[in-house]
């Protein structure tokens, strides 16, 4: 009989174990399949673009909500290499196009700029656009994140063991971001 | 005499702080031409872009991206302006200012106000609109919007949406006028993509002003390498100094500088008359040196062979392989015309490195010139301070 339960909590123990490396790794895979993010999208916003098309975008008249989105990549590539003088990689443009679909559709926007494992979980930082609310739903908890005023946050330390969910709203919308899933919310398709 | 002491001590002290506060230094990067002087004499407001005066001397800066005008007085008389008051808020993209008849006269990109502080307080306690937003064209690519007063009609415009865009039927890439309540809408001339000033030369009728070139010239014939159609693009277009006259054609987005087509355009089967009717430049510029605002100089400071010349502000450019513009230069003028130009404030080093972007120029009342700097977030005044003109 103990020998039973000795088993089962063996058994147990090397199942959590394994989980604990298995999530681990994912999030390191899908880290790196992403690429780097050298240019954060919305504060590169503001400091690159801001000056000509207006905070957040707001200086964009209404005909840039009905660009096509192949035209709107070819657009942000072209203005962050032009007139922002950056040398951006194929997900620095990724990523600030995802922004500009979100201004365009006026949505709010997420994106995880970093996920730090410590020895108590883990914890998220990154940005998203000012004003945005922003929550962490860890496994069943409702976490509300303070946002500044040029949209960075930095999340509480939570188990990493838990299925972790953020979700960020505008006055128009709510929008979910997975960070294992993605780096950063798309708004349109 | 212990505590005099004591108090001057703390007064120079609490005078250098404010000082260093007031960032004053000029970067000794910055070259200035022989017998003139630069100095900074504002350093508070972010991304200062237009500047103009009223009759009283207080002078006025729009920043469009925090949505006000600034008014700006230097009280003491030591050259800086350290009173700097809110004069109108809540405006974004506010930009072209004039000021006539007791009114500020300014414009956001899809509208025009004007605004009166009579108690001469700094701050305006009068606005009116006079074109609401929805009845001029706004945002898009070049959404900047200048005003002009002149002869009891009120000039504005609006560049182009792109690049090169066809924007037809917009009422875009236009120069049009108005009666001073907003009515009578009348086209000026077509044909400019992004002028963001307009004036009148002095002792005339002539409006003039700078306009920009189009970018990526040289990308019809090469895109692969992603260079942006180098090494075409390095040198086309130029930037224009335009007359601009009722009725008058100035390419955009078809032709560029002295009737050049672009290639995308060159198999229309109107593009010859288009250059034949387009009107060349008074003057072209450094190509992408982003010519952004011009003044005519009609001080007393200056020597008197400046008077009747242009002040030009070059913003820079992005669209080459080195940077290139990034300075203000004068424009001499003979009998009416331009002849030639040369630089008098550079803020590019040799190393290529920008330590400022100039966006617009003003005669200031004591006949220097100032200078915007909206990526420095500083004005400049530069003075004569040489003994006779060589």
């Amino acid at each position: 009989m103990n020998q039973k339960i000795m088993k089962m909590i063996f058994l147990s123990a090397s199942l959590a174990v394994g989980f604990i490396i298995f999530t681990a790794q994912r999030n390191i895979e899908v880290y790196q399949s992403e690429g780097e993010v050298q240019y954060p999208p919305v504060s590169t916003f503001e400091s690159g673009c801001a000056r000509c098309h207006g905070p957040q975008g707001s200086f964009y008249g209404a005909s840039f909500g009905k660009l096509p989105d192949a035209k709107l990549k070819k657009f942000v590539k072209d203005m962050m290499k032009g007139p922002a003088g950056l040398k951006p990689t194929p997900s620095d443009i990724d990523a600030m196009t995802a922004y500009n679909q979100a201004i365009a559709a006026q949505k709010p926007f997420v994106f995880i700029a970093d996920i730090d494992t410590l020895k108590t979980g883990v914890q998220f930082s990154g940005e998203c656009m000012p004003g945005n609310r922003l929550l962490m739903i860890a496994g069943k908890d409702s976490l509300k994140i303070q946002v500044d005023q040029e949209g960075k946050w930095q999340s509480q330390v939570v188990k990493q063991s838990q299925r972790i969910t953020f979700r960020a709203g505008n006055e128009n919308d709510t929008v979910m971001l997975d960070p294992y899933e993605s780096k950063w919310t798309h708004t349109l398709e | 005499m212990k505590s005099k002491i004591t108090f001057l001590f703390l007064a120079f002290l609490l005078s250098g702080f404010y000082l260093s506060a007031q960032e004053t230094a000029v970067d000794p990067g910055i070259k200035v031409r022989k017998g003139f002087t630069l100095t900074v004499v504002e350093s508070s407001v972010k991304s200062p872009r237009f500047m103009t005066f009223d009759d009283r001397g207080t002078l006025y800066v729009s920043l469009p991206g925090s949505g006000e005008i600034k008014s700006l007085r230097d009280d003491n008389h030591d050259g800086y302006y350290e009173t700097v008051k809110t004069f109108v808020s809540g405006y974004p993209t506010v930009h072209g200012m004039y000021f006539y008849n007791g009114w500020l006269w300014f414009t956001q990109t899809g509208a025009i106000f004007k605004a009166m502080d009579s108690d001469h307080d700094g701050v305006a306690d009068k606005t009116e609109t006079v074109i609401p937003k929805g009845k001029l064209p706004s945002g898009g690519g070049h959404w900047w919007r200048p005003v002009l007063i002149h002869n009891n009609r009120l000039y504005t415009a609006i560049g182009c949406s792109g690049n090169i865009s066809i924007d037809e039927g917009t009422g875009r890439q236009k120069i049009w006028s108005y009666n001073l309540q907003g009515g009578d809408k009348q086209l000026f001339i077509s044909g400019i993509r992004n002028t963001e000033k307009l004036l009148v030369r002095p002792g005339t009728d002539e409006i003039w002003g700078m306009d920009h070139g189009s970018d990526w010239f040289g990308r019809y014939l090469e895109d692969k390498s992603d260079t942006g159609g180098q090494p075409i693009t390095d040198y086309n277009p130029p930037g224009e100094m335009n007359h601009y006259v009722k009725g008058g054609f100035y390419g955009h987005p078809f032709i560029v500088g002295d009737r050049v087509p672009r290639y995308e355009y060159m198999d229309r089967p109107d593009i010859v008359e288009l250059a034949a009717k387009t009107i060349v430049p008074e003057w072209s510029t450094g190509a992408h040196w982003a010519p952004n605002a011009m003044v005519f100089y009609t001080g007393k400071q200056f020597p008197e062979s400046y008077k009747g010349d242009a002040f030009v502000a070059f913003h820079g450019s992005w669209n080459r392989s080195q940077k290139a513009g990034y300075c203000v230069s004068r424009v001499l003028f003979d009998q009416g015309h331009p002849y030639g130009e040369l630089k008098y404030v550079d803020f590019l080093t040799p190393d290529g490195q920008a330590l400022g972007r100039p966006v617009d120029v003003e005669v200031a009342p004591d006949g220097s010139l100032l200078i915007s700097d909206d990526a420095g977030n500083k004005i400049y005044r530069l003075s004569w301070t040489g003994k006779s003109e060589k």
